[in-house]
């Protein structure tokens, strides 16, 4: 056993030091043997005796909260870069003992956990769920760090933690960026089949109304008329793009940069889904065949979340 | 958070109040109404004075409290820095920071009143106190205990309870320090009162002291303590109402007695350092000696059977004494005819009255003793009354005519002079008079409040000093019970002019008063106790103490060590306690196998992999005329197993019963023939 295995961390050791207000504590008692000391005070020094021995009880107990504490990940919530996923956790134990005030979080100075979550009360031999939400700014396939379980009850004195570690993964999507106008739906019809896309909106839609153009999309709706009207471009919007399917392709999206474009079809794939449509994606090298439902959803934005970085082998 | 503040207001009110009583008024009203300002703030629409407000309130009382002081460091000053500036904290309570440094504040709130009182009931205060902050600290953190408040006491209190081990440890093992070694307590602020002179007015501000002027320890404890007069100087100069000590150094006016020491009362006394050079001893002494066996050197004799060291005492002093309880006839050498008109002497008073009256006893009273009977029946007849408060005065004619209130001083000094007068030899003994006994010991502790006057007068017939107290018959309950208990009793109320400090008494019924007296005593004894722990436990008494355990003249820096190893120890001890706590399988799993076990006994094994419910059916079918209760027993076991939480919940006794009812079942069955 060498001294780096010492030091580091390891997973169901509880470790435990004085918080701030546990040091302030400390220096006070000091302060009080010296003021019984200076008066030759005896019930000064049984004062400051009877907060010391708080002190060491308060200690004990805090460390004792987290023994045979274990944590769980039961389901986890796959979100969008920037946006809120919800890990959820089962805590449990087995130990004759009410556990209060646990608070896990995540070791990790990648996955942002502005909100500790909070366990008020874990009773005894039991389980208790509870939500870690976490946030990422970058889209990817992330191994889940260590949870940290820790706990500052019962005097906030002392401040004691310990880490778990779990092996899930954990997808987060690209970030919800680009236009919320969907592209021209793909060619197929109600078999099925695939036929070649095509130029120009289908008889069966009726034109909805004029949305001013932006960087990206695509020039097929372009109403020239009225740019050459107006001197700005718009696109035209057509009612009817329910219960459509569409067709993603990632090398038509007019974005420069791979994260745009990938933020763009997640934009998109979002949409759709919402709206219950189904679509297809096209991916260099990769295709994913039509289809709807929150499984095709999820497996798309899946595929999207770990789409290699341009540069990275 | 804002919902805890009340909270930390009550902690803060509740530590303001025990300084009410010796804290300046202007210092706690102050406080209480800065803390009642806050308070107000919070629920009605008063506006709070803002952090500019605040600061410039704490600007102002930091002068006022260094006016009104003289300083910023002192005992008092700090203390009332302390209270003004936490009441003014409350302003500020912004989050969690501010709400635990508050609450820990209150400690120091407490710590400064410890300084001053360490009577039981502030011991009651304090175990009070430390339950109700712990109890408020636990509440920050637990927002389950915050709603159940008498689970968040008994979880308090088994916090502080689980602690009392280690504070009893730490209370014996500590190292004490002697106060010597801090500025504190020096010799000059202590005995101030006790210049060697009498000056009416300057035993009162020592009466008020609760500082240990020494301890006796007794070999053979049969004097009472209120039978205990401890002479330190005897004043032989009179000037009315002041009487000084003789200003030659006085040659000693007493044979050694013949008594052997043996027959004496032998006693240790542990005088605390009074930067002055008085021995004090037990009325009447015969012999002091030194601890160090160098008396001769060290101590020397004096005139009127005083003692004192040659040099001032900068450090506790310990040497034994011997006296006897009655002055022994034999010891005093004659008076000359220049003494004796020297012990007639008054010099620079101008009482016509009082010479007067004096002189009237002289002539119609003959001999010391019946002038003496005279004068004290003067002093029981003329409403004399015992009181702190005497106003100031110069003459004997003033006390005696006009205010006729006054201490032991005034009743001592006036006694003797008019003594004089009377033609009677007398002088003024000062020095202290009775003590807290230890009723758990042989042991007194004497307190500067015990300070005390009293006169002797020349008895020529038996040729000897006889004392008399005339403060005995003003106030026989200061001498009976001792400074303290007086104080309390019957000063307290009565600072103002009534006609008289005792009227009080007379309100009581004779057999009321007894009880009520029995019950104060028996309180005083245990206070006496607790006190006497309390100031008697010091590094010489640890020494004592581990020297009964076979550690002979343990050094400091050991006990610091033993305290240091004890508490490692300890803690050590209770994390292997706590590692080796298996976790407990749930309870009705237990019931399970038991019940498995019950059934695998009568032939019928759960297999490896069998789930309950077919290992009941299974059991069912084997013993269907027990259906009954093994229905019973499963299902309570697998509702608690499997079931919703809020399903019946599982008695486990009731389950064992029922278990232990199916297995006689069954062996009964299987005993009857098939």
């Amino acid at each position: 056993m060498n001294l780096r295995s010492l030091i580091k961390p390891q997973d169901d050791k509880i470790y435990i030091l004085p918080t701030g207000h546990g040091f302030v504590f400390l220096i006070g008692i000091v302060v009080m043997i010296l003021t019984a000391a200076t008066y030759g005070n005896n019930l000064i020094y049984i004062l400051a005796f009877s907060l010391f021995s708080v002190v060491m009880v308060g200690m004990v107990q805090t460390h004792n909260n987290l023994r045979g504490v274990k944590l769980k990940v039961i389901h986890i919530e796959e979100s969008f870069a920037d946006n809120w996923s919800h890990i959820e956790v089962r805590l449990e134990h087995q130990l004759k003992a009410v556990r209060q005030s646990l608070v896990v979080s995540l070791n990790s100075n990648e996955f942002v956990n502005s909100k500790p979550s909070l366990l008020e009360v874990l009773p005894l031999q039991s389980s208790a769920k509870l939500d870690v939400p976490v946030r990422l700014l970058r889209r990817g396939h992330y191994d889940l760090p260590r949870f940290i379980i820790e706990t500052r009850f019962p005097m906030g004195l002392f401040r004691a933690w310990k880490y778990i570690s779990v092996q899930q993964k954990i997808y987060i999507y690209p970030s919800l960026k680009g236009h919320s106008a969907l592209p021209l739906r793909a060619g197929f019809n109600e078999e099925g089949e695939n036929q070649p896309l095509s130029l120009s909106p289908s008889q069966d839609m009726d034109f909805k109304e004029h949305k001013l153009h932006r960087e990206g999309e695509s020039q097929r709706h372009m109403d020239w008329k009225l740019a050459a009207k107006r001197g700005e471009f718009y696109t035209k919007t057509f009612e009817g793009e329910r219960n459509q399917a569409y067709s993603f392709d990632f090398t038509q999206v007019r974005f420069s940069s791979d994260e745009d474009k990938l933020s763009q079809l997640a934009q998109w794939i979002h949409q759709v889904f919402k709206i219950d449509s189904g679509f297809e994606m096209i991916l260099p090298g990769k295709k994913i065949e039509l289809g709807s439902g929150i499984q095709h959803y999820r497996a798309s934005l899946r595929e999207l979340a770990k789409y290699p970085v341009k540069g990275a082998s | 958070m804002k919902e805890l503040n009340k909270f930390v207001y009550f902690l803060v009110g509740l530590n303001l109040i025990p300084h009410l009583f010796d804290m300046p008024v202007w210092v706690t009203g102050a406080s209480f109404t800065f803390l009642a300002w806050r308070v107000a703030t919070d629920f009605t629409r008063v506006p709070s004075p803002g952090k500019w407000g605040t600061i410039v309130i704490a600007v102002v009382f930091t002068l006022l409290i260094v006016n009104h002081y003289g300083t910023f460091i002192g005992d008092e000053a700090s203390t009332a820095t302390l209270l003004i500036m936490v009441s003014l904290k409350t302003f500020e309570m912004r989050g969690y920071r501010d709400l635990m440094v508050l609450t820990y504040l209150c400690y120091f709130l407490l710590m400064t009143k410890l300084i001053v009182s360490q009577s039981i009931g502030m011991t009651v205060f304090m175990v009070m106190d430390i339950l109700l902050i712990t109890a408020f600290m636990m509440m920050y953190h637990s927002p389950v205990l915050k709603q159940d408040w008498r689970k968040l006491l008994r979880k308090a209190g088994s916090l502080t309870l689980q602690g009392a081990p280690l504070i009893l440890i730490l209370f014996f093992v500590f190292p004490r320090f002697t106060a010597s070694l801090w500025s504190k307590n020096n010799a000059a602020t202590r005995l101030s009162g006790f210049s060697g002179q009498l000056n009416p007015g300057e035993v009162s501000s020592l009466v008020l002291s609760e500082e240990p002027a020494f301890r006796v320890y007794f070999s053979d404890f049969s004097v009472m303590p209120a039978k205990m007069y401890w002479r330190g100087t005897v004043l032989t100069q009179s000037f009315g109402l002041q009487w000084r000590p003789s200003p030659v150094t006085q040659r000693p006016d007493y044979f050694r007695g013949t008594t052997p020491l043996h027959e004496l009362i032998r006693y240790e006394i542990f005088l605390e350092p009074h930067g002055k050079k008085w021995l004090f001893a037990l009325d009447w002494p015969v012999s002091l000696q030194s601890s160090d066996n160098k008396t001769e050197r060290r101590y020397v004799s004096l005139a009127g059977k005083t003692y004192e060291s040659r040099r001032s005492l900068a450090q506790r002093e310990y040497y034994v004494g011997y006296s006897e309880t009655e002055s022994n006839l034999q010891t005093w050498l004659p008076l000359s005819e220049n003494e004796k008109s020297r012990y007639l002497n008054v010099e620079g008073e101008d009482s016509p009255q009082a010479l007067a009256l004096a002189k009237d006893i002289e002539s119609q009273h003959e001999g010391a003793t019946g002038r003496v009977e005279a004068l004290l029946q003067y002093f029981v007849e003329n409403k004399f009354v015992y009181s702190l408060n005497a106003p100031q005065m110069s003459t004997l004619d003033e006390f005696l005519f006009e205010h006729r209130r006054g201490f032991c001083e005034h009743y001592a000094a006036s006694f003797a002079t008019l003594l004089r007068w009377a033609g009677v030899p007398s002088r003024v003994v000062v020095g202290y008079q009775g003590g807290t006994a230890s009723f758990l010991s042989d042991y007194v502790l004497v307190r500067q409040l015990d300070a005390h006057a009293w006169v002797e007068y020349w008895y020529e017939p038996q040729n000897t000093w006889k004392r008399v107290d005339p403060t005995g018959v003003v106030a026989p309950e200061r001498i009976q019970l001792g400074a303290q208990d007086f104080n309390e009793r019957f000063l307290r109320a009565s600072t103002g002019s009534g006609p008289t400090d005792m009227a009080l008494n007379r309100w009581f019924s004779d057999d009321l008063k007894q009880s009520l007296f029995r019950m104060r005593m028996v309180f005083d004894q245990a206070e006496a106790a607790w006190m006497s722990l309390l100031l008697r436990y010091d590094f010489t008494y640890q020494q004592a103490l581990f020297s009964d355990l076979g550690f002979d003249n343990v050094k400091r820096w050991q006990l610091f060590t033993f305290s240091g190893v004890g508490l490692v120890g300890l803690l050590i001890f209770v994390s292997l306690r706590l590692s080796r706590a298996k976790p407990s399988r749930p309870i009705a799993q237990r019931l399970y196998s038991q019940l498995c076990l019950v059934l695998a006994k009568e032939g019928l094994p759960r297999r490896a992999n069998e789930g309950p419910l077919s290992y009941k059916s299974r059991a069912l079918e084997a013993f269907p005329h027990l259906r009954q209760p093994l229905e019973a027993v499963f299902t309570e076991i697998l509702t608690d197993r499997y079931g919703p939480p809020q399903a019946a919940e599982l008695r486990p006794p009731r389950v064992k019963k029922r278990i232990s009812e199916l297995r006689s079942h069954l062996k009964a069955s299987k005993l009857t023939p098939s």
